[in-house]
């Protein structure tokens, strides 16, 4: 089914991103439009995650994990059912676990996967608090861009090691990130070889040392408007083809940086309507 | 294959990592190269490196400064940077990057004068990351000469060519004991951030963005409210920001975008006080809300937005009217409008030109013109911004052109390549960064022609 979704939008490429685009425009109605819409088959967009979140059905908890003396506040949906499931850990973009990061967690479970998300800043907010004590999205911000990748890495893996331990977990796993969250994904992927796949949503590619450390089969979706990621994806390309390692890369033409949560700019709603089912596919694959 | 040759897989990662073949640093290669103006701005838009505007110095002295910080764990010693000639801007602000690349945290400032000067390079080099050392290179691009001055070596002449670029960077190292380059990591495309840069930050001059918008906001020192202007029955909540001091002004009638009347709208509103004008921002929506509240009453935005499907475009511009009739009665008005939009507000920006012929000035970020009825009755000159990647929009751009000068409006048009819709408020998209800074300026000049 999954693969027939893909393949009819592999071959219909230039159909859907028009399809998708007048999907974006709300009909054609006037204030707001598409862009309070949600696609039941898409993660939320920028104006659809806060309510997406609020009204979901899914099992969902806010757990504690154990990690050097303090705790690590973790975001966990699962699956409809009470069957096994694959894990997805969730790595959070430049912003942090905010509404939209926790709307595609919430995707994730929607569509299979527990879905474990952890708040990378625990502990790093005003008086050690969590991202929900930052007074501001910019203090989040800065707050990330002080975490190095040897910071963020400990902090994932210790999220991963949790989430394969809950009762409904199968012993196969795949890391999903955005942005800062997707340079993460693939340098997870290098230091933890029990993943099963990872994956990137537009994050900078990693340098060759960390690509030869690679064990597992990567996938990456990106704008090919973005200027600072490109010319890693395209380095890094090269790199796995000269290596023989598996790295789908997949290039959206017109769409941008952060496409998956900005999605009426450019091309980026055909990109999402594209680049999430083949996620998805990708992720089934490896995880079942 | 070495991974050097995958460093150079296109131009910007060249720019960005350094792609001169410079055998003359005796610390190895070099990871800078000379700017030129027409790299620059490539250069800037595509930099990794973290970079911010900062304000300087205090009272009158007070200026911008553009500070870009080196990628090492050890401090570092400072660069001011100085500049003349023509887009001496952007080129300065580049060679602050690429001073950045070679391990120095460089700041620049366009502001003249030694106590400008003194007050940036005293801001950088009490920094945390800073070492103490600092040195001054300005840079004379019409004469295409550079100058060095340090407080131990005296000060050094160069050419300002790409074959002299790598001296300078050697004797600018020299003379602040910069050691970076001598432990230069494995050149490779992946010096790239793997974080947006300057996602949050904001610019002294210039609009916030998504995520500094909440903040920009709240740190504003400037005169500001809500008030409920009535229109019969109904209470107009608009968000009113002031300009310091006490002098008449022009009123900007602030349009809201498609999610409303938000935190970054009224950003925006703040930018334009800031720059010396009346912000008057109307929730249009007002009284849509649960219990006839505001749009500050829905629990989510795309409650409000579906909920706002009832205001329809002539009610729209009802309000706007009311809001700007208002305003003309504030002691401070001088009695010149203007409006402003943001996508469906740029479609009303531009409409509002002609259902208020009395409009001294209308800009319109990414929305649609009125019809050609409304279109005859404009008398205020039309400032438009467009994005390239934003077809629906921008496909009314050259046919709006072809009539706003048939039936002799004066309408100035910008399009920015591969720049998308809301450009403004998603900074972080494409290049939408370079074309606010294009922009903005162009708004503060073309009010300051027709509303003073």
């Amino acid at each position: 089914m999954n693969q027939l979704r893909l393949a009819i939008a592999l071959s219909l490429v230039v159909l859907v991103p028009v399809a998708a685009q007048e999907r974006g425009r709300g009909g054609g109605r006037g204030v707001g439009g598409g862009l309070a819409a949600k696609s039941p088959d898409l993660p939320a967009g920028a104006f659809t995650a806060s309510s997406t979140l609020a009204h979901t059905t899914l099992k969902h908890e806010w757990v504690e994990i154990p990690l050097a003396g303090r705790t690590l506040h973790t975001w966990i949906e699962y699956p409809d059912g009470s069957s096994p499931a694959p894990v997805v850990l969730v790595l959070s973009h430049e912003a942090g676990l905010d509404d939209w990061m926790r709307a595609v967690a919430d995707q994730l479970a929607l569509q299979g996967f527990i879905a474990v998300a952890p708040d990378i800043l625990s502990g790093r907010g005003p008086g050690g608090g969590n991202f929900d004590s930052f007074r501001f999205p910019a203090d989040a911000v800065h707050a990330m861009e002080k975490l190095s990748p040897d910071q963020a890495l400990p902090r994932y893996m210790a999220a991963l090691e949790y989430a394969l331990k809950l009762p409904r977990a199968r012993a196969k796993s795949a890391a999903l990130g955005i942005g800062m969250g997707g340079a993460d994904s693939f340098r997870l992927a290098a230091e933890h070889p029990g993943l099963n796949a990872a994956v990137s949503f537009y994050g900078v590619a990693p340098d060759d040392r960390v690509l030869a450390k690679i064990t597992v089969p990567l996938a990456g979706f990106y704008g090919e408007d973005d200027p600072r990621v490109m010319p890693t994806v395209k380095a890094a390309d090269a790199t796995m083809k000269r290596l023989g390692k598996p790295f789908d890369v997949h290039v959206y033409p017109g769409a941008t940086q952060a496409f998956l949560r900005s999605t009426v700019e450019g091309q980026n709603g055909a990109a999402a309507a594209m680049a999430w089912p083949a996620a998805i596919q990708f992720l089934q694959q490896h995880l079942n | 294959m070495k991974p050097r040759l995958f460093a150079c897989a296109s131009i910007a990662a060249c720019l960005s990592i350094g792609g001169s073949s410079a055998g003359r640093l005796h610390a190895g290669a070099a990871r800078s190269v000379l700017p030129s103006s027409a790299s620059a701005k490539t250069l800037l838009s595509t930099t990794t490196r973290h970079r911010e505007w900062v304000t300087v110095g205090s009272g009158s002295t007070s200026t911008p400064a553009f500070v870009v910080y080196p990628e090492r764990a050890d401090r570092a010693p400072v660069v001011l940077v100085t500049g003349r000639g023509e887009s001496a801007d952007v080129q300065s602000r580049a060679i602050g990057d690429q001073l950045a690349a070679e391990g120095f945290i460089s700041i620049t400032t366009e502001a003249t004068g030694a106590a400008a000067h003194d007050a940036a390079r005293a801001y950088a080099i009490h920094l945390p990351a800073a070492d103490g050392r600092s040195a001054w290179l300005d840079v004379d691009f019409t004469q295409h000469h550079a100058q060095i001055a340090t407080a131990h070596s005296g000060v050094g002449h160069f050419s300002l060519s790409t074959d002299e670029w790598p001296r300078v960077v050697e004797y600018i190292s020299h003379a602040t004991g910069n050691t970076f380059a001598a432990s230069a990591q494995d050149a490779h495309g992946a010096t790239a951030s793997r974080m947006i840069p300057g996602l949050a930050d904001k610019a002294p001059n210039l609009p916030a963005g998504y995520y500094s918008a909440t903040k920009t906001l709240a740190d504003s020192k400037l005169k500001r409210e809500y008030v409920d202007i009535p229109i019969g029955d109904l209470k107009l909540h608009t968000w009113v920001e002031y300009p310091a001091g006490t002098g008449k002004t022009g009123v900007v009638i602030v349009m809201q975008h498609g999610v409303g009347l938000d935190d970054w709208m009224r950003s925006i509103a703040d930018q334009i006080a800031a720059d010396g004008f009346i912000a008057v921002a109307p929730d249009a929506w007002s009284g849509t809300g649960p219990n006839g509240g505001n749009r500050d009453s829905f629990q989510f935005d795309d409650d409000a937005m579906r909920a706002a499907a009832r205001i329809n475009a002539d009610e729209t511009q009802r309000r706007y009217k009311a809001a700007r009739d208002w305003a003309l009665t504030l002691p401070r008005s001088n009695g010149r409008t203007g409006s402003i939009g943001f996508c469906a507000g740029g479609g009303n920006s531009f409409r509002f030109a002609g259902e208020v012929p009395d409009l001294n000035a209308a800009v319109v970020f990414y929305g649609t013109p009125p019809g050609e009825e409304l279109m005859k009755k404009i008398n205020a000159p039309v400032l438009a911004f467009y994005g390239e990647n934003d077809a629906r929009v921008t496909a009314t751009a050259a046919p709006t052109t072809e009539s706003m000068k048939r039936l002799g409006k004066s309408f100035e048009p910008h399009i920015y390549p591969k720049v998308t819709h809301s450009f403004v408020y998603f900074q972080d998209l494409s290049v939408n960064r370079e074309a606010v800074a294009d922009a903005w300026p162009r708004v503060v000049a073309f009010y300051k022609k027709n509303l003073r």
